[in-house]
């Protein structure tokens, strides 16, 4: 681990690309009302093909503003305080709060132009606790109908018990967003939002497994910012052909070992949602040669993968790629319904069966020489079992640290003793600061 | 009261009185985690179900698979199994609740030898109308499991006995809630805690019979407590019987409650159908619901607001465990709802252990802006 060689790296060429399809359904979301397109609260990164057979649409999601909310300490502590002021405890979900507590102090739906606007309706996939719970007291603040699809958290050999809850759950949503639109729902859009939403994910599969390559083509940062694409835009055209794009050019960089840090020579992942407003823990590691590659998290939450019995993972292959025709509405929320419940390892996840297993598994195939987690306050979903995972690690002789902390509330993680911490970690791996740093 | 003292003695006495079941009887002892576990199901394999509970106490062993930032009552419960307290049960289930008591139920299925483990899938969003189908099908998998593993055919008269008298116990101790709506109510809120708790540790059979017992006597008593100020319990899993004795030594009566240890355990009962697990699964579905399946309609609201007409409450008691969040997510609502009606509210944080001085100033405290503005 400590020899030292500088890998090529250079920038990704769709990155502008990225940025300008952002930019795109930013402007088209806060547009969507002047255009006379419904505007959706809600989502929350699953199933965003429900509302396409409404034709174009604008998705609010948790609200546009969390980045930037996330760049700004002082204004994410008063979104948190004003969930606070209205009773919301601090060990409810932060990333949820800040989006309640931006709509409370009234930039949540404020367009860039100063417009308050208001979604027509909330729809949101209930696979964590705080989901529904948070779109339930968004709604009620705007006023407006909400409509949760429960998604069922079932044992794998009862998995068809979960499907056909969810199908049902899913036509009820369809007919519920005709009534509230008062718009013909187009299946044909439906079966088009579908296969996008697969192929985006079978990507995002491709490229987490691209990180096993040393050295990685990506890191967690750039994980990061292409999030926002998969939180609200997965099953659009667009969003899937940039993915490709992205495949591909991930592809190249592993052909040609060009990195996304020069001197990789330690390679670490992070469970549980990195802390958004943070920068300092992901650049640490790089004084001593070390890189975040990503996370069993980071990569089950937009991937889909084959789980087998073991925990082992395997790129899955969309529907078309396994000679299945989507043809109608049935066709379309089944395979939406498997997309989610089987192949989705993030939420197969919250049964917690194989998530100490899967975690052995991404540590052992990404090759990694250190798992850091995050003990979440405000994150009861991904951070469950945390701690049995470290367990199952060690069990493996994988070291890890963890730090306590939160993803969205700044208030919560005490930077220094966790840089420190952090820092000792590295060192105990055996790792002294580059010396070209 | 003989039948008072029987339960009490069953609470503290909990895990001799399964292994002296077991003894007796030969069957088999299942720990479930979840008030949402269709324990008819389970009784009519000739199974005890038992529900795994907290002890109160300080303990450690939990830490090292549970963070601590998740409830109280899912780490004790777990420390209570890693300790060996319930090394009698021959198998555990828990019914999709929070994501708390779904650690210890897996850490459990992990690290406590075990011969039977069964993850119950009961949908979130209860009162969507696709729910009935899919427990349904649940409850039919599960009576597949139970047979396969014990042996025992649940026959459809095996049901229809477990679900009579499973009844049977849901009427009577709402029988005897109904009592606490009397001026001078013949029970306290603790004693009736301690009979529920009670009914979820003994063979229900034999819970009926002394729950008959009490009736009768709690019938006929002429005096009751005090009459006092009327409080309500609200909150999530709170069985700490410290903290209800405290309250009620302050001067005010527990007259009723909406926890998973109170009155959500039992309200209602299941209305017979041709098929007795689709009848089960109604039964869990028009429930008082806990939060966590409260998703939509709010349907806890209105409830609560007609617990509190029909018992006369003057104040009600949040008590929260600390970290639960489903919980957390219902209480500003709950609160402002009584707010409006002119119900004052208490919030309270419970832990593994209460802290009793800071407790019982605040509660006093309480009782006494109660009592004035009652007087
Ligand atoms: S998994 Fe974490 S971030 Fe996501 S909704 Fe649940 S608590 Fe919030
Ligand atoms: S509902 Fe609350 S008290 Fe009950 S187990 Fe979950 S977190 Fe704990």
């Amino acid at each position: 681990m400590n020899t030292l060689q500088k890998y090529e790296t250079k920038p990704l060429d769709c990155w502008q690309r990225m940025k300008e399809l952002r930019k795109d359904y930013f402007l088209s979301m806060w547009k969507a009302k002047e255009r006379g397109e419904p505007l959706i609260l809600g989502g929350y990164a699953m199933l965003s093909s429900l509302s396409a057979g409404l034709g174009d649409c604008g998705i609010f999601g948790v609200g546009p503003y969390f980045s930037r909310i996330m760049r700004d300490r002082d204004l994410a502590i008063r979104c948190h305080e004003a969930a606070e002021v209205k009773g919301l405890a601090a060990d409810t979900c932060a990333t949820l709060r800040v989006s309640l507590g931006s709509a409370l102090l009234d930039f949540h739906n404020r367009s860039p132009w100063g417009d308050m606007v208001v979604p027509d309706f909330c729809i949101d996939a209930h696979a964590c606790e705080a989901q529904a719970k948070t779109s339930l007291m968004l709604s009620e603040h705007y006023g407006i109908p909400f409509f949760a699809v429960d998604i069922p958290i079932i044992p794998e050999s009862r998995i068809e018990i979960g499907k056909n809850y969810l199908i049902s759950q899913m036509h009820q949503a369809i007919e519920w967003m005709e009534k509230v639109t008062k718009k013909k729902y187009d299946d044909e859009l439906l079966l088009e939002a579908v296969q996008n939403e697969w192929r985006s994910q079978v990507c995002w599969a491709k490229i987490s497994d691209f990180q096993k390559a040393i050295p990685a083509p990506l890191d967690l940062k750039m994980f990061n910012s292409f999030t926002t694409l998969m939180v609200s835009a997965k099953h659009k055209k667009g969003t899937a052909d940039w993915l490709q794009m992205l495949c591909d050019e991930v592809e190249d960089r592993v052909k040609n070992q060009i990195a996304a840090f020069a001197w990789e020579r330690c390679r670490l992942l992070h469970e549980g949602l990195p802390p958004w407003y943070n920068k300092s823990i992901m650049k640490l590691p790089q004084k001593y040669g070390a890189t975040f590659i990503g996370g069993r998290m980071m990569f089950a939450i937009h991937g889909a993968f084959e789980v087998a019995g073991d925990g082992a993972w395997k790129v899955a292959k969309t529907p078309t790629e396994r000679g299945i025709v989507i043809k109608n509405r049935d066709d379309a929320l089944n395979a939406l319904a498997e997309l989610y419940l089987i192949y989705t390892p993030m939420i197969s996840s919250f049964l917690l069966s194989l998530k100490v297993e899967e975690q052995v598994k991404v540590a052992q195939g990404w090759k990694a020489d250190g798992v850091i987690f995050i003990l979440d306050r405000s994150c009861k979903g991904g951070a469950a079992h945390h701690v049995e995972q470290r367990l199952g690690l060690q069990n493996e002789g994988i070291p890890s640290m963890v730090y306590e902390g939160s993803s969205a509330d700044p208030r919560e993680l005490q930077e220094i003793q966790v840089l420190d911490h952090l820092e000792s970690f590295l060192q105990s791996l055996g790792l002294t600061p580059l010396p070209l740093t | 009261m003989e039948a008072l003292d029987k339960f009490q003695q069953v609470v503290t006495e909990r895990h001799q009185y399964a292994q002296e079941w077991k003894a007796r009887t030969g069957g088999k002892v299942m720990g479930y985690l979840c008030t949402y576990v269709p324990e008819e199901v389970i009784y009519a394999a000739g199974i005890l179900p038992v529900r795994i509970m907290g002890s109160h106490e300080p303990q450690d062993i939990s830490e090292m698979h549970i963070y601590g930032m998740y409830c109280a009552h899912s780490r004790d419960c777990l420390a209570q199994g890693l300790k060996g307290e319930y090394s009698y049960l021959d198998g555990i289930i828990t019914a999709h609740s929070c994501m708390h008591i779904r650690q210890t139920f897996d850490s459990w299925r992990r690290h406590i030898p075990i011969t039977f483990s069964y993850y119950l899938y009961m949908p979130a969003h209860l009162v969507n109308p696709s729910a009935r189908d899919c427990l349904t099908e649940e409850l039919q998998a599960l009576k597949q499991a139970l047979e396969d593993w014990s042996g025992n055919t649940i026959s459809t008269q095996a049901l229809d006995h477990s679900i009579e008298i499973y009844n049977t116990n849901r009427r009577l101790m709402r029988q005897i809630y109904e009592l606490r709506k009397r001026e001078r109510p013949p029970i306290s809120g603790a004693g009736s805690m301690e009979m529920v708790l009670a009914s979820m540790f003994m063979d229900k059979e034999e819970h009926n019979y002394w729950l008959r017992s009490m009736l009768e006597e709690l019938q006929q008593e002429k005096n009751g407590l005090e009459p006092g100020v009327r409080l309500m319990l609200i909150g999530s899993e709170s069985d700490d019987l410290g903290f209800l004795h405290l309250t009620e030594s302050l001067g005010a009566n527990l007259v009723i409650d909406d926890h998973c240890t109170g009155s959500r355990y039992f309200w209602n009962e299941i209305i017979p159908e041709e098929d007795r697990l689709a009848a089960i699964a109604q039964r869990y579905i028009q429930r008082p619901l806990c939060p966590q399946k409260d998703l939509v309609e709010r349907r806890r609201l209105p409830h609560i607001l007609q617990l509190v007409k029909d018992y006369k409450v003057h104040g009600a008691i949040l008590i929260q465990q600390k970290f639960c969040d489903p919980h957390g997510y219902d209480l500003p609502v709950i609160k402002s709802l009584l707010k409006s009606h002119n119900i004052p509210t208490l919030e309270l944080e419970t832990d593994i252990t209460i802290p009793v001085g800071q407790f019982r100033t605040r509660v006093e405290a309480f009782i006494e802006v109660l009592r004035q503005e009652i007087l």
